[in-house]
């Protein structure tokens, strides 16, 4: 009976040690389940600190909001959660978050598209706001002369491209050679030459008119200008005007293994009877620089220059960077 | 005569019929595939590395293959970051629940596009607009098995194999244009090892192939590491959409 008695005491014991054990495993489980769920409720877990301070207007109320947590409104060590929310209360951090030296920047996003061309509206420094204005005065003038009769962003090679073309938003790009990303890096041409959009308030004696759709230029050195109310603006050649002379830093470039086309500050010219005609840039072709006013763009997995509506790809010859001119074509998907 | 031939052909047209609505639709199979995505669904947060092989046609009857391989962690509902290392590049996709940034490190150049909010909707809109197909993330989603035997016409449970030392669960599901080849661990999580599509519908059959290895369930990821912070003399450039 005492045996008994004994036994069911043991009994009861083990028992209630049992509960208790597993009681205090559950609390502890749940405790640790708690903090991680509380901490980060998957889908509120930034809402507090980041859709607040920065709703839809990302980029530009970041910095505004930034001040407020910059050093000098810090009083102390212990407000270091109120200056980091992001890593604050709420989610229990090895050292209470992070004290960074370093801001974090915007990141503005930049997209575009085959179709259209935003990016072409660049301003700075010396240039003037690029747009498709006709209207001439130094602040609004067209320095793309893309509407002109025939203009062409490039004409296709003489000989076929070896391969299908790649097809990206509607358009299928082509080019012979192998991509080789190498940085753009403008280059200038010399004092005299001028990227588009430059502003001058006179021109050299040696300029010439030109007259081409009722337009008139001003060329000299390989550069066309446009007359301003104050002085005059460096636009885009325009294809098909003819010109006697070309710098003599002008560069052959070869175009099928019969012609040849002479490159100098972005521009093409083909000899003529009159001098030189600007041409459209020749697909397939390569050459070794590229003035300023372009922008690189990513295409897919592949990297070009563009400017104004030519794409140039980042090539290598005779381990040399290059530039081949890329024929861009609309295609039927 | 006459009549034993109609009734031949009758139980030929029936029999084509048959064959031609044929699905075959494994029940165990289903069963391991339902727990895989019963399993993704619940996780909060993933990282794991996949080593991918892939078919490319060099040029007309010449076939190379491409190896690559990307770390990749992934927390719900809206963050991302997959380091990918080709074999003549490496790249960064972070996705930090508003802007994807995609990072070229051999020539340090960036771009940045403001991203839809939620993570199914931003590996889709990567694919459709910049052509940025993320192959694992087809797997990893809740619905995938439904989908999975939706798709396919025949989904079978091939047996146990062993895949790296470990006990997996051969599954297969094929239709007209495609292959699929899944192991799947045989442990609590049921996480995929390997997985190998072959494609049918170019005009030369090839294969894609995944291993997966170093899985992270439900780590508590910093925030921070779905920044991205432009290294110094990094230039962004445009991103071309394809739409």
């Amino acid at each position: 009976m005492e045996k008994l008695r004994i036994k069911l005491w043991v009994l009861g014991v083990g028992l209630i040690g049992m509960v208790f054990i597993s009681d205090l495993a559950q609390a502890q489980r749940v405790r640790a389940g708690a903090g991680r769920a509380g901490a980060r409720p998957a889908t509120t877990r930034q809402a507090p600190s980041r859709e607040m301070s920065r709703p839809p207007s990302r980029p530009s109320t970041r910095p505004a909001t930034r001040p407020s947590t910059s050093p000098s409104s810090r009083p102390n060590m212990s407000s270091r959660d109120n200056i980091h929310p992001k890593n604050s209360s709420s989610r229990p951090t090895l050292n209470g978050g992070a004290n960074k030296v370093t801001r974090d920047r915007a990141n503005n996003s930049k997209v575009s598209n085959i179709r259209n061309n935003p990016s072409d509206n660049r301003g700075g420094g010396n240039r003037n706001t690029i747009n498709n204005n006709i209207t001439i005065n130094r602040n609004n003038v067209n320095v793309r002369n893309n509407h002109v009769r025939n203009y062409r962003p490039y004409r296709p090679p003489y000989r076929p491209y070896p391969r299908p073309p790649y097809i990206w938003g509607g358009y299928g790009f082509s080019w012979f050679r192998p991509y080789y990303y190498h940085p753009y890096r403008p280059y200038y041409w010399g004092p005299v030459w001028h990227p588009w959009g430059f502003f001058v308030a006179a021109l050299a004696t040696t300029a010439i008119i030109v007259s081409i759709e009722n337009q008139d230029y001003n060329y000299n050195e390989g550069v066309f200008y446009v007359e301003t109310d104050d002085g005059y603006v460096v636009v885009e050649a325009p294809q098909g005007a003819t010109v006697k002379v070309i710098p003599k830093e002008s560069k052959e470039v070869e175009v099928s293994p019969t012609v040849n086309n002479y490159y100098y500050g972005g521009t093409f010219y083909e000899k003529s009877d009159g001098g030189y005609t600007v041409v459209p840039p020749p697909a397939g072709a390569v050459v070794d620089a590229l003035p300023e006013g372009g922008e690189e763009v990513k295409v897919g997995d592949q990297t070009y220059v563009k400017i104004g509506d030519t794409y140039y790809m980042p090539v290598q010859e005779d381990g040399k960077d290059m530039y081949e001119i890329v024929q861009v074509e609309e295609v039927e998907e | 005569m006459l009549k034993k031939l109609c009734f031949g052909l009758m139980l030929l047209l029936v029999f084509e019929m048959a064959k031609a609505q044929e699905k075959s639709i494994d029940t165990t199979a289903v069963i391991i595939l339902d727990r895989m995505s019963s399993v993704f669904g619940e996780l909060k947060s993933l990282g794991f590395t996949s080593t991918v092989s892939r078919d490319l046609v060099y040029a007309e009857d010449f076939f190379i293959k491409v190896f690559s391989s990307s770390d990749v962690k992934i927390e719900g509902p809206n963050k991302l970051s997959a380091r990918i290392h080709g074999e003549n590049k490496e790249d960064l996709y972070s996705y930090n629940g508003e802007q994807v940034i995609y990072y070229s490190y051999q020539n340090n150049i960036y771009t940045v596009a403001d991203a839809p909010d939620n993570l199914i909707e931003t590996i889709d809109w990567l694919y459709t607009d910049f052509g940025i197909e993320l192959t694992t993330a087809d797997f990893l989603y809740p619905s995938f098995s439904k989908d999975f035997t939706e798709q396919m016409d025949y989904v079978g449970f091939l047996g146990i194999a062993q895949v790296e030392g470990k006990r997996a669960f051969h599954i297969a599901g094929s239709n007209e244009s495609i292959t699929v080849q899944i192991w799947i661990s045989d442990d609590s999580y049921f996480l995929p090892i390997k997985t190998l599509i072959t494609y049918f519908d170019g005009p030369y059959a090839n294969q894609h192939e995944t291993d997966f290895s170093d899985w992270e369930i439900n780590q508590d990821y910093p925030d921070s590491i779905f920044e991205f912070s432009p290294p110094p003399s990094a230039k962004q450039i445009t991103w071309m959409r394809q739409n």
